[in-house]
């Protein structure tokens, strides 16, 4: 009955529903694409827990990864020398690099460079595809390289590529969920330092402290003694990061909120104008004796439908907008996001999101609701006659 | 239902400053199933009355006593119940819901009380058929004929067995021949389900086949056969 009651009104409920529909698509494309960042930037604090970063002072860092800036290699040995450090760790980070010449807002690749043997330091329990392994030591030409880049360029174990002019073997591909390892490509610190012309410069090194040393008494006393860089202890690393996890998430509270809250009103006007003009339906209802939440449930669920089919449609464009942003800032073919749709526009965000507008859309439903069970028939007769 | 009975009923309504009084004390009583009619010109009253009389309306003044209960004691959720179970409601402009074709319509009531599906189809398909319209079970209203449309309204409001049918007017919007039509049907029903039925119209061929006339001049009630 209440599909029909809405089909009678074809065009209005249509407008409605498509009304809504685009306002739960801007709440899921925008808000997918903020969380996706967001989830991003958090999935980096899984890396280097327990232990302390040291960058170039004042470069933007994410996590402890440094934007940016460099150091001299010789700090290493400096580091060493300080008490309290068990072991530090040479990373050449880059965020600049692009494979295939592709211009980008955001960056796409990840370049990274550390002595073959501390690799398992950043790799941690990431799997290579099978038959594929590390660079061998010393090598000059090997790289492993993420399976996302790898789907992007049809690159297989064993491909040739060219970086910078340079010919490099692939010798593993590395899989897994972590959205940093499938955009990156990792080698040797030197071929690193060579293909991006950073002679005997790092952009970090992670030092491991020993048992028993208190983090933040090491970082000051790496920051005292090497007055260049930046010691980073992992809560002041999430100190850094919080506040932009923060305004994200208010950004699409404030998004969400707002679109939510019109999609509402556009609910309420549309229930308003259909139950006026129905009011000799309800009259009628209320005549032959139907009961008041009988008729207050009716209208509510013609609201909430809307809500379900303009949820339904929203949440469909929605992702499908979240995966064109995803591919128009990073260059990425389309194509290759959609297997990972769920992974962009999660199904919990999808059911949070029609749940919510679901529930929005039963609220503006209740003052055409409440006008509804006011109508009497005596009133439509004595207008009548 | 075995008796309504109002005392010294009267409605008045406020237009601007005056004050119009539609029904006048009135005194009346139905007590058996009879066919009982009420004439008088446009705005004599007779829609008014007919609306307190189904418990759609609450008067100024006076009772209506419904089984020696005063009505106006009763709350609304109680009043919907007897309008429901007890009283079928018959309209001059039918009021079908558009969206709901013939069985729909006529299940409606059914389907408020609860009676189980199956039981609903059977009757309305029963109903219907008594009504004649067997073949436009699935039409809605836009596709009926005026005299369709009344006679899906007189099933509907035969579809809880009610004691009473309150019919306005039922034959103003339409051609003799098949306002004749629905006079005939609503005489049957009153005397094949023994259901007492009030007629308010200026109808003359109503007045011919009711048991009892009464007229109604300026919200007064006058007995006439």
């Amino acid at each position: 009955m209440c599909f029909r009651n809405l089909g009678h009104r074809k065009l209005r409920a249509s407008l409605c529903i498509f009304g809504v529909a685009i306002a739960i698509c801007f709440v899921v494309a925008v808000g997918a694409t903020t969380s996706r960042y967001a989830a991003v930037m958090t999935e980096m604090s899984t890396f280097f827990r327990g232990e302390i970063v040291v960058v170039s002072k004042n470069v933007i860092v994410i996590q402890g990864f440094p934007i940016g800036g460099v150091i001299p290699q010789s700090v290493v040995n400096d580091i060493e020398g300080i008490d309290g450090v068990e072991k530090v760790v040479p990373m050449l980070f880059n965020l600049e690099f692009k494979l295939g010449e592709v211009s980008n807002i955001i960056p796409i690749n990840v370049t990274i460079g550390l002595p073959v043997e501390d690799l398992p330091t950043i790799l941690g329990s990431a799997p290579l595809k099978s038959g594929g392994r590390l660079p061998l030591e010393n090598s000059t030409d090997e790289v492993i390289v993420g399976c996302s880049i790898a789907d992007q360029h049809g690159i297989f174990l064993g491909s040739n590529i060219t970086l910078e002019g340079r010919e490099l073997t692939v010798c593993g591909i590395i899989e897994g969920s972590l959205t940093l390892f499938q955009r990156s490509i990792i080698m040797n610190l030197k071929l690193a330092q060579e293909i991006l012309k950073y002679p005997m410069q790092i952009s970090m090194a992670i030092v491991e402290p020993k048992p028993n040393v208190i983090h933040e008494e090491l970082a000051s006393s790496i920051e005292k003694q090497i007055s260049y860089v930046m010691a980073l202890t992992e809560n002041e690393r999430n100190d850094l990061t919080q506040p932009i996890l923060e305004a994200l998430g208010n950004l699409n509270m404030a998004i969400q909120g707002v679109l939510l809250f019109l999609s509402m009103i556009l609910v309420t006007i549309l229930g308003i104008i259909n139950v006026s003009e129905r009011r000799r339906d309800f009259a009628t209802l209320d005549a032959i004796g139907a009961p008041l939440d009988y008729i207050f449930r009716l209208v509510l669920l013609e609201t909430s439908l809307i809500g379900v089919l303009g949820g339904v449609l929203g949440i469909v464009f929605g992702s499908l907008a979240a995966l064109i942003l995803a591919s128009f800032y990073t260059s990425i073919p389309l194509a290759q996001f959609f297997p990972s749709i769920f992974v962009i526009v999660s199904p919990f965000y999808m059911f949070e999101i029609f749940v919510t507008v679901v529930a929005a859309c039963c609220v503006g439903g209740i003052i055409p609701a409440i006008n509804a069970t006011r109508t009497r028939i005596v009133e439509i007769l004595r207008s009548e006659y | 239902m075995r008796e309504i009975k109002t005392v010294d009923l009267t409605r008045t309504y406020r237009v601007g400053s005056s004050t119009i009084t539609a029904v006048d004390k009135v005194n009346f009583e139905v007590n058996e199933a009879k066919f009982i009619t009420i004439i008088g010109p446009s705005g004599s009253g007779k829609t008014t009355l007919l609306n307190l009389i189904g418990l759609n309306d609450h008067p100024t003044s006076g009772k209506i006593f419904i089984d020696n209960v005063d009505s106006s004691l009763l709350p609304n959720r109680k009043r919907r119940k007897i309008r429901l179970l007890r009283m079928g409601f018959v309209f001059q402009t039918f009021n079908l819901l558009p969206t709901l074709n013939a069985m729909e319509n006529v299940e409606l009531p059914m389907a408020l009380i609860g009676k189980p599906q199956r039981e609903q189809k059977e009757k309305t398909v029963k109903l219907l058929e008594t009504v004649g319209l067997e073949k436009r079970l699935f039409h809605r209203p836009k596709e009926l004929s005026f005299g369709e449309m009344q006679r899906v309204a007189i099933a509907r409001a035969l579809a809880n067995d009610p004691e009473i049918i309150i019919a306005d007017e039922p034959t103003g919007e339409l051609d003799s021949k098949t306002a004749q039509e629905i006079i005939s049907l609503l005489f049957e029903v009153n005397r094949k389900e023994k259901t007492a039925v009030i007629v308010a119209t200026h109808d003359e061929k109503i007045v011919n086949v009711a048991d009892t006339i009464y007229s109604i001049q300026d919200g007064r009630l006058r007995l006439e056969t």
